[in-house]
């Protein structure tokens, strides 16, 4: 025990002198979670152009509906083929026709039609213009509807349409930076929990301590141990930090769980993950090798978490590697015990899936780890 | 005729180190030119500031006349380096041909000569068989050999290279000064090099001792050793540490050292002479074999300028660190380390084949052997680093193979591998070795104070252990590897790259390990001095044992088979070794001299004179001198080679 003791303080003390190491994961847990929560996936200010082949007070009012901070209306276009060109050169994503006669079309009672031209490149962002424009035309002409029939603020209840009422649980305003932040804070914690003890374990190789280290009558469980506990001790501090430090005073996140069960998660997480680093660290030669590999790892860990497609929307076959993402557990459980308040004890079924596959990784490296050194 | 390199009163100072200090240098054309000092004397550093890779602070470089530092990229073509280190300029993935047509790639060497030229070179170091073999997969001496090639392919006018032969076995480094020897006549090259064989620098046209920054002395082997004053009186004992212990303070003797098999000792000027020396032995009762005038060499040289400064070993604090009652031996088994048919094989690769031997307590037990001839492997399976194929042995009467817990807590093992953390303090190392072994807290603090001592650290416990010089860091890891009173040390290549002194005062504290506290000793080295220092011997080659004995016994064996060495000196060695030894196959070229073996001495010294003289060769002096062991070494390989081949 007293020797265990001794190798821990030994890899606290290399961590604390490593100045670069420390820098990154302090800027991890700090400064990057808060960047990612001014990142947002809504639509802020979509660049614009207008084609007003009217120009009656019907279509400015129309104009007039696109509001901000949604559209930003770049231009007005004069000529047709100029659109093709704002397109093509990327100054705005989409253009609205507004066709002549659209007023008299109104007013003659026919109905008339806009052209929505959209730079689908970005299909995400274009399909969200299109659906916020969709909506802005629809109440516009709801408007004109109500107004045709004279129908008062008061008495539009009386008219016989389905209107839906819509209640976010859990994130009543659709703050995105809050989801955001939480993704990018559990990534973030996914690289450096992988990466923390595949790097100490490859610099002992590559200086040839662990020869030595070999030597004396530790055994392979207490070296490798040795690398785990202040991993996942430096990690708690980081994630405590994180929470603390950030996300919740600075990015506003409601902590709604108990810490405790968001610190048994992360330890749980932790240790499937310095698993997959001690994995690493049998494998590769030197440190570029333990980076690479390791953001290698990261990208379908990432992928196969669902924070960026939810995993209903993959083909069978990646929906059944989901499982074996520990960052999904981590993702899905961390969330709702931030967001829903969940305990660990309700999301029972999860948290075995994760121990399970902890458990299964953890042995994995460790067998590796005794083959190569012991 | 231009220079080929004047350095100008070059300084160069690092934070607290001062690298250079007002050096002032200048190589002619076509000469070897060799750097030789301590670690950290700044060879490297000047080397560097040569080829226009570090700006000096003060002083210019000129090279073929072009200011370096004003036009770095322009001298570029004119010159070739090879930095310090195995193989550190190779592309490890890329084959051995690979390598070097990248190397005339990036010179822009035209196909047609660098085809002419890789062949050449590829013939030389005999690299030809094994062209398409990954650099990584290469030994040392072959990598170096290669990193030599790639460094000529584009026929540099200037080369440097820096430690070229350092953790390389005797064989390679023949072949590393064959090739620098056969290019140098066939062009107009100048090499700066750095050594800490001094042997090697021997064979430099001229050369500059530095230590601290400063050239201490400058000039060809004569004007070194007509700088050294005094007389070089050789001691030949059978107790050589007992002797060089009662003699030391001899009136008359500066310094006393041991060197090979005899003790060197280096006198003033008219003072004390042989006869003296011998009657102040006898007064003391020491026997002593014979006591003669010598001729100095160049380490005699080095040793006499720098060993004044250097202390000698705490042997209190190494007592104290052994005494104290509780370090009982385990048993009193004679033979500690015993080992019977050991096999290791990696794949269908025998990396050890057959190895019998044993220690017996307190022995210095050398291994010796060609780099990838299996010592490293066979120290590994004996300190549990892995298991054996098949096999048996003991180690302080403790099973190999089924009670490696047991063994690890009895031995100490210092890996070729600098294997102290880098990143750690002084004393932080110290408390982690011996917390990992379970020292008690208290005791703990008494032997890290020890430790200190034994390392010449006391004080400096706060230091950055990447700090300090190497030959430091090598008494520290050393003294990490006794905290927990071992009775048996492995010690792998444990002075590769270490300077004379350093080394030096490394064996000392071996052998008063050994002598004085029993402990028994395990060693590889290149280092022939240091082999011929031990008490047995063995030599292995492609993963076998081929010679085994005590220095002495093995040289006897040799003189039986192909007879007594003559030494000869000429002014051209190279060209001599190609005439003689179609006559003789037994001879090769040893510092500036020849080295050749005839079982009928009488006559080939008469002969020798005509058969050189008719190729134009002047012989200066012939005479015949005890074998070195470096001989040994190479008869031996060669010998085992040629069986080989039979089977």
């Amino acid at each position: 025990m007293f020797k265990l003791f001794i190798l821990i303080k030994k890899e606290i003390l290399q961590f604390f002198r490593n100045v670069p190491l420390l820098v990154i994961v302090l800027y991890a847990c700090t400064l990057d979670v808060y960047m990612a929560s001014e990142f947002t996936q809504d639509l802020r200010n979509y660049p614009m152009a207008v084609y007003d082949l009217d120009r009656t007070p019907r279509s400015e009012a129309l104009v007039r509906k696109i509001r901000k901070p949604f559209f930003h209306i770049q231009t007005y276009v004069q000529e047709e083929r100029n659109i093709e060109d704002l397109i093509l050169r990327g100054d705005v994503g989409v253009v609205l026709v507004i066709p002549k006669d659209f007023q008299k079309r109104l007013n003659s009672g026919t109905g008339a039609t806009v052209q929505v031209i959209l730079d689908g490149t970005s299909s995400n962002t274009a399909e969200l213009a299109g659906s916020y424009l969709y909506n802005m035309v629809s109440s516009f002409s709801s408007d004109i509807l109500f107004e045709r029939w004279q129908v008062s603020k008061t008495t539009a209840k009386l008219v016989p349409i389905v209107s839906s009422r819509i209640r976010y649980e859990f994130n009543e305003n659709l703050t995105d930076e809050w989801t955001m932040c939480l993704q990018e804070f559990f990534t973030m914690m996914t690289l450096i929990a992988i990466l923390l003890p595949a790097t100490a374990m490859v610099n002992e190789k590559q200086f040839g301590t662990v020869e030595q280290l070999m030597v004396t009558p530790l055994r392979p469980y207490e070296i490798m141990l040795a690398k785990v506990i202040p991993m996942v001790g430096i990690f708690l501090v980081a994630s405590f930090i994180s929470v603390y430090c950030v996300m919740v005073p600075v990015v506003g996140i409601p902590l709604r769980g108990s810490f405790l069960d968001f610190l048994i998660l992360t330890i749980m997480f932790c240790i499937t993950s310095s698993g997959l680093g001690l994995l690493v660290s049998t494998v590769s030669q030197n440190l570029s090798e333990t980076v690479l590999l390791t953001i290698l790892l990261l990208f379908p860990i990432m992928f196969l978490s669902g924070a960026w497609v939810p995993p209903e929307a993959m083909p069978p076959w990646m929906r059944a590697l989901v499982t074996l993402s520990p960052l999904k557990y981590y993702l899905d459980m961390g969330i709702a015990v931030f967001l829903k308040g969940n305990t660990l004890l309700f999301m029972w079924k999860d948290c075995l899936a994760l121990g399970g596959l902890g458990a299964a990784i953890f042995w994995l490296g460790a067998v590796r780890f005794r083959k190569m050194f012991g | 005729m231009e220079p080929a390199l004047v350095l100008e009163n070059i300084s160069k100072q690092y934070k607290s180190v001062q690298a250079a200090l007002g050096v002032s240098l200048e190589l002619r054309p076509g000469e070897i030119f060799g750097l030789i000092g301590p670690d950290g004397a700044g060879k490297s550093t000047l080397i560097h500031i040569a080829a226009g890779l570090l700006d000096p602070d003060q002083g210019k470089a000129r090279l073929f006349g072009v200011d370096v530092s004003k036009d770095p990229e322009g001298i570029k073509p004119l010159l070739g380096i090879l930095p310090q280190g195995l193989g550190l300029s190779l592309a490890q993935e890329l084959s051995i041909e690979e390598n070097i047509n990248y190397f005339a790639e990036i010179n822009q060497v035209p196909q047609k000569e660098r085809d002419e030229m890789k062949e050449k070179l590829l013939t030389v170091t005999q690299l030809a068989p094994f062209r398409d073999r990954a650099a990584k997969n290469l030994s040392g001496g072959m990598k170096q050999k290669l990193g030599l090639c790639c460094t000529l392919i584009h026929s540099p006018k200037m080369v440097f290279l820096d430690e070229p032969t350092t953790g390389v076995d005797p064989i390679s480094r023949r072949d590393i000064w064959y090739l620098i020897n056969k290019i140098i006549k066939e062009r107009e090259l100048t090499i700066f090099l750095t050594t800490s064989y001094m042997d090697e620098a021997e064979r430099c046209h001229r050369m500059a001792l530095m230590h601290q920054g400063q050239v201490l002395a400058l000039g060809d082997l004569e004007q070194l050793i007509a700088q050294t004053e005094g007389k070089l009186l050789e001691i030949h004992a059978q107790d050589l540490q007992g002797t060089l212990k009662g003699l030391k303070d001899a009136p008359g003797v500066r310094v006393m050292y041991p060197m090979g098999d005899k003790l060197n000792a280096l006198c003033t000027g008219n003072g004390t002479g042989a006869s003296d020396l011998a009657a102040f032995a006898a007064g003391r009762n020491i026997t002593v074999e014979r006591i003669e005038e010598g001729r100095p060499t160049l380490e005699d040289v080095f040793l006499s300028k720098v060993l004044k400064e250097s202390g000698g070993v705490n042997q209190k604090a190494l007592e104290e660190l052994f005494g104290g009652g509780e370090g009982a031996r385990s048993s009193s088994e004679d033979k500690v380390i015993v080992v019977q048919n050991l096999y290791k094989y990696f794949g269908k690769f025998a990396a050890v084949h057959d190895v019998t031997f044993h220690v017996k307590r307190g022995e210095i037990f050398g291994f010796l052997g060609p780099n990838g001839a299996g010592k490293t492997t066979t120290i590994k399976m004996l300190c549990g680093l892995f298991p054996p194929s098949s096999g048996s042995g003991t180690i302080v009467g403790l099973d190999l193979m089924r009670e490696q817990m047991k063994i690890k807590k009895s031995i100490g093992y210092m890996s070729q591998k600098f294997s102290l953390y880098r990143d750690l303090t002084v004393g932080e190392n110290i408390e982690l070795y011996g917390g990992i072994y379970g020292v008690s807290p208290v005791e703990l603090k008494r032997r890290k104070s020890l430790i200190l001592q034994i390392a010449d650290l006391e004080g400096k416990d706060r230091a950055i252990t990447d700090s300090l010089p190497m030959g430091i860091k090598q008494r520290l890891a050393l003294g990490c590897a006794i905290i927990h009173k071992p009775e048996v040390i492995f010690l792998d290549e444990p002075t590769s790259g270490v300077d004379p002194i350093a080394r030096r005062l490394f064996w000392d504290i071996i052998f008063f390990l050994s002598r004085q506290l029993q402990v028994t000793i395990l060693v590889t080295t290149h280092y022939m001095d240091e082999a011929e220092q031990c008490d047995r011997l063995s030599l292995m080659h492609l993963g076998k044992l081929i010679a085994l004995g005590s220095p002495q016994g093995l040289k006897s064996e040799i003189h039986k088979e192909i007879g007594a060495m003559l030494e000869i000196l000429v002014d051209a060695p190279f060209e001599a070794l190609e005439v003689v030894s179609r006559a003789y196959p037994f001879c090769n070229i040893f510092g500036r001299t020849l080295h050749l073996y005839t079982p009928d001495v009488k006559r080939t010294q008469d002969t020798i004179g005509s058969l050189l003289g008719e190729k134009g060769i002047q012989v200066k002096e012939v005479r015949t001198r005890l074998m070195p062991f470096e001989d040994v070494f190479v008869y031996f390989c060669e010998k085992a080679e040629k069986e080989g081949k039979k089977e």
